[in-house]
């Protein structure tokens, strides 16, 4: 009865002590929540696809170069361009570059006057990111001074 | 008495609409924080996009240049070459320079191609054809500039192809290299006669002749970029 008579008087002050600690608890439970919820949102933002953004470059450009810049360093432009070879051409670029990315080329002179065009009927959507490269060539074998500005643009299929 | 009422009116009515205000204010200023790291990001990923673009268009232009020199080098060793002095030579060099410059501005870039003389206003550059040797000797000044950086560079020059022969007693080893400021290779798979005929290619810039060279023999030294080396023993 003793017992019982201090546990019903001990009763409301253990509340108070535990609500008391339990609220310190409690507070550091939500900081610790809040920080979670903004490291997640920092986390999200940067990982964003951005490319979604119609004004956001793509670095397609760069893809463009680095596949003139590999078939030139490997020998194979050259002679494709300079000796006409535009099934060649087509084919080489086709398998070097990614299906979901459409391309068209266009080869110039020095003066600016068209050699020969490959997929030019092709025309970026509206909203497209375009990636454009102008790769220029001095020449071919032992000919110098017979430059050539091969101008490549690239824009994706999807996304 | 009347400070104790109004806390206890903003306690118990304005609780609900403090924390709304106060979300509000979080919510603007989140916003506001995931706009500044979008920008961020943003900014730096077109800068980075533009500096790679301009350092494609730098390498474009240095590794024709580069093929150029080669080939202007295997022009003036063939037979019917157009270049008969270092003068033209330095002005079929400038002639390139100058139509790089061209596409670098249509890139909207700042550029400035010039050849460094190595005489000013008499030797631009120097080509040798001499017996055993074809060489080229020249420098460029490289100036390139867009919106976040610039490059200023000399590309120098000093290459030389070589032929060079030691007899044994029973055959002739003859080497052929290409000499550079940076390094010397051995030329493998070239196409070396003497006397027009044949020789044994090793694959690593030497070349065995069946018989010891002897006074009036003509070695001739074709590389794979068509620069033709002659030596007369």
């Amino acid at each position: 009865m003793l017992i019982q008579s201090g546990v019903i008087y001990m009763a409301p002050v253990l509340k108070l002590r535990i609500q008391r600690k339990r609220r310190g608890q409690l507070f550091l439970i939500e900081v610790f929540i809040a920080l979670s919820v903004l490291i997640l949102l920092m986390i999200a933002i940067y990982q964003v696809e951005f490319s979604s953004d119609e004004t956001y470059p793509d670095n397609l450009s760069e893809i463009g170069y680095n596949t003139l810049e590999a078939l030139n360093q490997a020998g194979t432009l050259k002679p494709l361009v300079y000796n006409l070879q535009t099934t060649e051409l087509t084919n080489i670029l086709d398998n070097a570059l990614a299906e979901n990315v459409f391309w068209r080329l266009s080869v110039e002179d020095d003066t600016g006057t068209n050699i020969f065009s490959l997929y030019w009927e092709r025309t970026p959507p509206a909203d497209a990111s375009v990636g454009v490269v102008d790769y220029f060539l001095f020449g071919y074998d032992t000919i110098l001074n017979q430059y050539r500005v091969i101008h490549l643009e690239l824009w994706r299929l999807v996304g | 008495m009347k400070r104790n009422m109004i806390r206890q009116f903003l306690k118990e009515n304005r609780k609900g609409q403090i924390f709304l205000v106060c979300a509000v204010i979080m919510t603007i200023y989140m916003l506001s924080f995931i706009n500044i790291v979008y920008e961020l990001n943003r900014t730096q990923y077109t800068e980075e996009l533009e500096i790679n673009e301009f350092q494609a268009a730098f390498d474009n232009f240095r590794t024709e240049t580069d093929a150029y020199v080669i080939t202007m080098l295997a022009n003036f060793s063939q037979p019917a070459s157009i270049i008969d002095s270092d003068t033209t030579a330095g002005l079929i060099l400038q002639d390139w320079l100058d139509f790089a410059e061209d596409q670098m501005l249509e890139k909207g870039y700042i550029a400035v191609f010039e050849i460094d003389e190595l005489i000013p206003g008499v030797q631009p550059v120097e080509l040798i054809n001499a017996n055993g040797l074809v060489s080229f000797r020249g420098d460029i000044d490289v100036y390139m500039e867009c919106n976040y950086m610039s490059i200023v560079t000399q590309l120098s020059y000093d290459i030389g192809y070589t032929l060079t022969y030691t007899n044994t007693a029973t055959n002739a080893i003859i080497d052929f290299y290409v000499d550079t400021t940076l390094e010397i290779n051995y030329i493998g798979y070239a196409q070396v006669t003497v006397n027009a005929g044949p020789t044994v290619d090793l694959f690593n810039g030497t070349y065995i002749y069946s018989a010891p060279l002897v006074g009036g023999d003509v070695v001739v030294g074709i590389s794979i970029e068509q620069v033709i080396v002659t030596l007369t023993i």
